[in-house]
């Protein structure tokens, strides 16, 4: 399993890229779902998407109308209210303040073999 | 590519909106329509892209799908009871009970008539004696000119009051009120 396929990995930061797509621009969940797609994160259900645009829309974080298609029902478009902007902020910041902890120490050369235990003192 | 939605499209994503309705049924019925209708819209979407299996199955699990709605409402509280469900239920299984009842009597005076078109006298209907208690019928010449309900009252309290207290637990799904159901 590959990060872009690891749930754990992925589901904390799904919030804030849901917010930031819709940020971008006003969408309806099955459009979040190939605008997610296209970024390259393959590995997110549609399933999850769906319930965390109903967790952000219930925390007030994006607010949502409907708007009639000629390809079906009305289709729900979310974008972000302005506590949504800040929790983004906080969520992209939050995001590259992490990124900067961990890349380095992923980025320093790994030893061939796992390290064996200490010997005792 | 959009495909038009074939018969058996319609009927795999409504499949997978019933398992999912039937699992949510803990939301108020509004929050339910409100998921179910932006579910079906999406489903209806993704399956002009890539065919309804494939966009159901893209779902990621329809249990899985449904614990999370009810997470984003309840988070890790659990499901709540649904009292006023309860009561309605209470009202309703009565209300059948009722009606079963009187149309048990009704039967029982067509069958007094039938036997006897010119019956006259007090006639007795015992079906409901051991709960209720008996119902007694007063003709005259073959013309219903009274009825009136004995109630055994010890009885009947007790069957009504335990009817009445299932009933509702069981449509408030009073269950939930458990610690080890608050929690799952």
């Amino acid at each position: 399993m590959n990060a872009l396929h690891d749930p754990q990995l992925l589901k904390g930061v799904l919030s804030p890229v849901l917010l930031r797509l819709v940020a971008e621009r006003e969408s309806y969940g099955y459009e979040l779902v190939q605008r997610l797609h296209d970024l390259g994160l393959t590995g997110v259900a549609d399933g999850t998407v769906y319930p965390a645009l109903a967790r952000l829309e219930r925390e007030g974080r994006v607010v949502a109308r409907l708007v009639s298609s000629r390809a079906g029902p009305a289709r729900k478009y979310y974008r972000p209210t302005p506590t949504g902007y800040d929790a983004l902020l906080a969520g992209a910041s939050g995001w590259r303040a992490l990124a900067g902890i961990v890349t380095p120490l992923f980025d320093r050369p790994l030893p061939d073999r796992p390290a064996r235990p200490r010997e005792e003192d | 590519m959009t495909n038009t939605l074939t018969w058996l499209d319609h009927l795999r994503i409504e499949f997978a909106i019933v398992r999912v309705d039937v699992m949510i049924s803990a939301l108020s019925l509004e929050r339910q329509e409100e998921i179910l209708s932006e579910l079906r819209t999406n489903l209806r979407a993704a399956s002009q892209q890539m065919g309804s299996a494939r966009a159901v199955r893209r779902l990621g699990g329809l249990r899985r799908l449904a614990r999370s709605y009810l997470d984003v409402e309840y988070g890790d509280r659990g499901p709540r009871p649904r009292w006023l469900i309860g009561i309605i239920w209470v009202f309703v299984v009565e209300g059948v009970l009722l009606a079963v009842a009187f149309a048990g009597s009704q039967g029982f005076v067509d069958g007094v008539l039938a036997t006897d078109p010119h019956a006259s006298g007090t006639y007795s209907w015992h079906a409901l004696a051991p709960v209720v208690g008996s119902e007694d019928f007063v003709f005259s010449d073959g013309r219903l000119d009274s009825f009136g309900l004995t109630l055994s009252a010890p009885m009947f309290a007790v069957a009504a009051g335990a009817l009445g207290a299932a009933v509702f637990a069981i449509g408030a799904r009073a269950w939930r009120c458990l610690p080890q159901w608050r929690h799952r």
